[in-house]
Formats: structure tokens, C-alpha cells, sequence
């Protein structure tokens, strides 16, 4: 009686709080954040969840490397090393409108891998409109397929893409795990994707580009504005990286590595002046949004909702884990390109927490999740951050990017890269379902194994450390 | 604060405004401006209400395109081809779409301080003055203001137009 009150309870608090969050009826922060504490305080009254048991369920280990990868980004952003490595990209192809799309794509592709998406396309976009402009082809391919690419280049990393910091954050999957098992994948999907942009674009490719020397008399070291910041950035930016290799052998944690990079960024850059400038630029709405999220989903949690959500696969998943990890590929995806893929990435986190929890394997359904949110985004102009902007800055170009046009090239990509996806974890499940990642011990372990034996306890999954 | 015996108002130094009529495009405001020398007008509905300004810095914003706005980098590269074609496309926009629509006014009777202090949260350096039915009755710039302070310390020079 009174389990069952708590469970519809709080299911019905997380309900609502989602289904306005996808209606967009209100800011995201400020109905996460509602949602937030009207879940708590029904805990604290129905005795399912304490404030205690909130704060541990947000995850710190997410947080701290979104926010340490923003101070790096919000001083990097200033130094005009993304508008200058986007002409020299552009000056080597020539003006050949299909090499553009490639060198651009990726460009857009490997600065994704690191920094975070939305960033990267908003430096990139206005010198490509420039470019195109410039040579007289049109910029549509060229911005749609910045978009796409930076979407499959953000789902290899770690720290390429939210989702895929908080999976790798609870599954404790270091940076290296992804780009021995994510990596390949998105590597075969982003040549697909890029043939696919070939084919739909034939008329555009065959565009003569004009005024050539004119592109070529552009000079990119002028976008260079505060040489010794950049220098000082790059080299912090790849002490980070070195560190992102290394850290599970070290045994620091990704948000560590993030906030040591910060700190240096901003003790080498600018130590005497107040950072506030700075640290504005760290998008704290975004922080708040996931935090609070994770306080709702942990609220249904403790409530026992999603341990029972797990009983109910935990069977299909014991029995055919490579079928449930393309059930999981697929749904993630087709939620993902409709509506924004974070909460939906949070919910489901603790679900496939608790079936590992039970001793199921799941190593091959964190993989399905990354890769379902990741190539789900590109399905419609409003599956990611990426395109949204894209779209958006498109408007005031003479082809501005319609929802037609998107769901035409973006729904074909995406529909393409889960086949391809799909194909591949039939060819190589054992691979990717393999749980003998170097030194993975996620904290949902329920005891104590020969590889993780200061593992278990309580049994009780804990987002975070 | 009286200035030969007399004291001083917001109606005692502000200027004529410039009025325009909505529904004028940019290309005709922009001459307007020109022609007359001015660097704001006043735009009043069909009941001379005054429902907002167009200043230089309201055409320019028009002009630019929204994916240089915030890209001074990038803008570097931007040839002076594409200035002119952003130009030409924004000829026949209507003012209401290109208009400063919240805009600071204070009153006739307001206080110096007030518009003083209007000026400044607002950051607006032109302010128009309206009457109880928001119609424009008057404008005052920097100049009015600068010329106030001057008066105050009794610099003869001040209100010498």
C-alpha cells in the first residue's frame, strides 16, 4: 500500500516534470529545477528520499567536466584560433565545393571530439558563410554537413557530447574505452555519412567557385588577435588531452582533469584579474538543468520505479542482450532526433545501472545508448544543439536551411548510421560487450569482484563517486 | 536651480523632435536622415503616438547579418561586396522591423536628475520627450544635457546655439 503511493507519487512528479520540459511550454532550467524540489519535498513527506540521498545523486564527476571544459572554451573562444584554423582549412581545398564540405566537416568533426559542439559551430558558421559567399557556391551543404559531422565526431569521445560524459561518468568507462570501442564505429558512420552528403548534394558539389584568388589572398593569421593567450590555451588544451589518455591509469577522474585545466588556463592567462568575465561564459543554466535532473531521476530511483522498470527487461535482457542493445540503439535514437536527448539519457542511465546491478552485462547496452543518442540528434533540425543553430544562423544567408530540407538529409543520415550501427553490433557484439575494459569498476557493482574488489556494499546504485 | 532668475526644465532645454510615420522603409529613412542632417527620428503610430527611434546604430544593427553579430573575427574577412549586398537587401524593410521599440521617455515635467538618470540606466544617448498621450513634444541629446551641466557652472557659453 504505502510502496505503492510512493511509487506512483513520484512517477507522476517525474512525468509531468518531463513531459513539460519536452512541450518546451517553459525554460528547461526552471521546470528541471521545480521538479526538482517538489520531487524532494515529496520524499522527505512520503519517507522515500532524503536531501541527503538528492545531493549524492547528482553527479559531480558530469558537472565538474562540463563546467572545467567551459573555462577552457570561454578563454580559447576569444583567441580567433577557430575562425583562423576554418580559413586555412578552407584556402587548402582551393574553393572546390566538394573538398570544402570535407575539410570543413572535418574540421567541425575533430575540434567536436574535444570541445563541445555548440561552440565549435558557432566559431565555424560565419566564416563559412563568409567563404561561401565569398567564392559564390552556396553555403547550405556546406553548414548542414558541419552540423551532422560535428554530431557523429562528438559521439567517439568521452568528452565529446553530455550523454556521453554521464554514461562514461556511471558505467565508468575512462576516455580510452570510448575510442577503443566508440571510435571505430563512428569512424565507419562518418564516411557513410559523408558519402551520403556526396550523393544529395551532386548539383551543389558542381558548383564552379569564382573568385578563388580572392579566397586565397585571405590571410588567416589576421584572425589571430592575442597570440600569447592562444599559445598559453593550446598548450593547457593539450596537457588536457595527454591527461584524458591517462587519467584511469592515474586514477583521476575526467572532471578532475577538465578542472585542473581550467585552473591552469586561468592562473597562466590572466592571474591578476577577476575571472567573473569568464566564468559568465560557463553556461550555469545548463549546470542547473542537469543537476536537477539528476535530483528527479534519483528521487525515482530511491522510490523503487526504476528498479522495477529493470525487473521488467531484466529477463529480455538476460536472454538476448544483443537484441535489447538494438532495441536500446534504435528507441534512444528515434526519442533523441524528436526530443532533447539529455533527459532522456538520465532516465535511462539508472535503468541499465540497476540491470548491471543484477549481474546482467551491460557493458554492450552503455555502447547502444551512446550511440543512439549521439546519431539520433541528426534526425531532425531540433535533435541537437548543433543543428538548431546551424538552422537558425542559416536564416539570413540566401538558402536558408528548411525543416524539409534538414529531415531530407539529416533523417537519411541518421536512418543510414543506425543500419550501419546496427550491423555492426551483430558483427561485433563480443567485442563491445567485452567487460574486461581496463580498470572499469562502475559504482553500481553490487559486490565485490576479483577486478573491482573494493566494489559493492549496500548494493545501492550511485551516480557519481 | 534657476538660470537668470528663471528655473530650469526639461521643457526649457529640450529640442524639436524629428517625427516619422511608420511605414516608411529603410531606404527612405535613411535618406531622411541624411538629407536632414539628423541622427535620430522619433516614429509615431497613425495617432502620433511616438512608438519608438530609429538612430545610426539601428540601421547598422539591421545591416549586419545576425551570424556576424557577435563574431568581430570573422567580420574581419567579410569583403566590402558583402556590406553592399546586405544593404540592398534591407532597402525596402519596413521602420517597424528595424526600429528601436523600447524606448526610454520621460515627461516634460520630469525632473533634470530623472533624465539624467534615464539616460544613463537606459544607455540611450537620445531620449524623447512625450506629453500625457505619449506624443512627442521634444528630444533630449547629449547636448541638452552637457549644456545643462555647463549652465549649472555658470559657463556662459552653454545654450549659446
Amino acid at each position: 500500500m504505502e510502496t505503492d503511493l510512493i511509487f506512483w507519487v513520484s512517477t507522476v512528479i517525474f512525468a509531468v516534470t518531463f513531459v513539460i520540459i519536452i512541450s518546451e511550454k517553459l525554460h528547461r532550467t526552471v521546470i528541471a529545477f521545480v521538479g526538482a524540489m517538489i520531487m524532494l519535498i515529496a520524499g522527505m513527506i512520503f519517507d522515500f528520499y532524503t536531501p541527503e540521498q538528492a545531493l549524492s545523486a547528482i553527479d559531480f564527476n558530469t558537472l565538474g567536466l562540463l563546467a572545467g571544459m567551459m573555462g577552457i572554451v570561454a578563454i580559447l573562444e576569444t583567441t580567433g584560433v577557430f575562425q583562423y584554423l576554418g580559413i586555412l582549412t578552407a584556402k587548402k581545398t582551393k574553393g572546390n565545393p566538394w573538398l570544402l564540405i570535407v575539410a570543413l566537416g572535418t574540421l567541425t568533426s575533430v575540434l567536436s571530439m574535444i570541445l563541445d559542439n555548440v561552440t565549435t559551430i558557432i566559431l565555424i558558421v560565419p566564416v563559412t558563410i563568409i567563404i561561401a559567399r565569398m567564392i559564390k557556391i552556396s553555403p547550405l551543404p556546406l553548414l548542414i554537413a558541419e552540423a551532422i559531422l560535428s554530431n557523429v565526431g562528438g559521439t567517439a569521445t568521452l568528452v565529446g557530447d553530455p550523454p556521453n560524459i554521464m554514461i562514461g561518468s556511471v558505467a565508468d568507462l575512462s576516455f580510452n574505452a570510448f575510442l577503443m570501442h566508440s571510435l571505430p564505429i563512428v569512424t565507419v558512420v562518418w564516411f557513410v555519412t559523408l558519402g551520403v552528403l556526396r550523393l544529395v548534394y551532386q548539383k551543389e558539389i558542381s558548383q564552379q567557385p569564382q573568385n578563388v584568388d580572392e579566397l586565397l589572398k585571405m590571410n588567416e593569421k589576421d584572425a589571430i588577435e592575442d597570440p600569447r593567450t592562444l599559445k598559453i590555451i593550446l598548450g593547457v588544451l593539450a596537457f588536457v588531452v595527454f591527461l584524458f589518455f591517462i587519467h584511469h591509469k592515474i586514477h583521476l577522474q575526467p572532471s578532475m582533469v577538465a578542472l585542473i585545466g581550467a585552473a591552469l588556463a586561468f592562473v597562466l592567462v590572466a592571474p591578476k584579474k577577476d575571472p567573473q568575465k569568464v566564468l559568465e561564459k560557463l553556461e550555469l543554466s545548463v549546470l542547473v538543468f542537469f543537476g536537477a535532473l539528476f535530483v528527479i531521476v534519483g528521487g525515482l530511483e530511491h522510490a523503487g520505479v526504476l528498479g522495477q522498470l529493470a525487473e521488467l527487461i531484466i529477463d529480455g535482457a538476460k536472454e538476448n542482450p544483443v537484441m535489447t542493445a538494438i532495441i536500446v540503439l534504435w528507441a534512444s535514437a528515434i526519442l533523441s532526433a524528436i526530443v532533447d536527448n539529455i533527459p532522456f539519457t538520465v532516465a535511462m542511465i539508472p535503468v541499465i545501472a540497476s540491470l548491471g546491478a543484477q549481474g546482467v552485462d551491460v557493458n554492450l547496452l552503455w555502447w547502444a545508448l551512446v550511440f543512439g543518442v549521439g546519431f539520433g540528434g541528426n534526425g531532425t533540425p531540433i535533435g541537437s544543439s548543433a543543428g538548431v543553430i546551424v538552422v537558425s544562423k542559416s536564416e539570413q544567408t540566401d538558402s536558408p536551411i528548411t525543416f524539409k530540407e534538414w529531415i531530407r538529409v539529416g533523417g537519411t543520415v541518421m536512418i543510414i548510421g543506425l543500419i550501419i550501427t546496427t550491423g555492426l553490433i551483430l558483427l561485433f557484439h563480443e567485442y563491445l560487450g567485452n567487460e574486461d575494459i581496463p580498470g572499469q569498476c562502475p559504482s553500481y557493482l553490487s559486490e565485490a569482484t576479483e577486478k573491482c574488489p573494493e566494489a559493492g556494499g549496500d548494493g545501492e546504485i550511485k551516480i557519481g563517486h | 536651480m534657476t538660470i537668470g532668475g528663471k528655473s530650469l526644465a526639461i521643457k526649457d532645454v529640450m529640442r524639436d523632435p524629428k517625427i516619422v510615420e511608420s511605414g516608411m522603409t529603410f531606404r527612405d529613412v535613411i535618406r531622411k536622415m541624411i538629407v536632414e542632417k539628423t541622427n535620430s527620428l522619433v516614429v509615431v503610430d497613425d495617432e502620433g503616438k511616438a512608438i519608438g527611434m530609429v538612430n545610426p546604430k539601428s540601421l547598422i544593427k539591421h545591416v549586419v547579418p545576425d551570424y556576424l553579430e557577435d563574431d568581430s573575427i570573422a567580420a574581419h574577412f567579410a569583403t566590402e561586396d558583402i556590406f553592399r549586398e546586405e544593404a540592398a537587401k534591407v532597402s525596402d524593410v519596413a521602420i517597424e522591423d528595424f526600429m528601436q521599440k523600447d524606448v526610454a521617455t520621460v515627461k516634460a515635467d520630469d525632473t533634470l536628475m530623472q533624465a539624467a538618470v534615464v539616460a544613463l540606466e537606459s544607455g540611450q544617448v537620445r531620449i524623447p520627450v512625450v506629453d500625457a498621450d505619449h506624443k512627442p513634444i521634444g528630444l533630449l541629446t547629449r547636448t541638452e544635457l552637457k549644456n545643462v551641466i555647463g549652465a549649472f557652472l555658470d559657463i556662459d557659453e552653454s545654450f549659446s546655439k
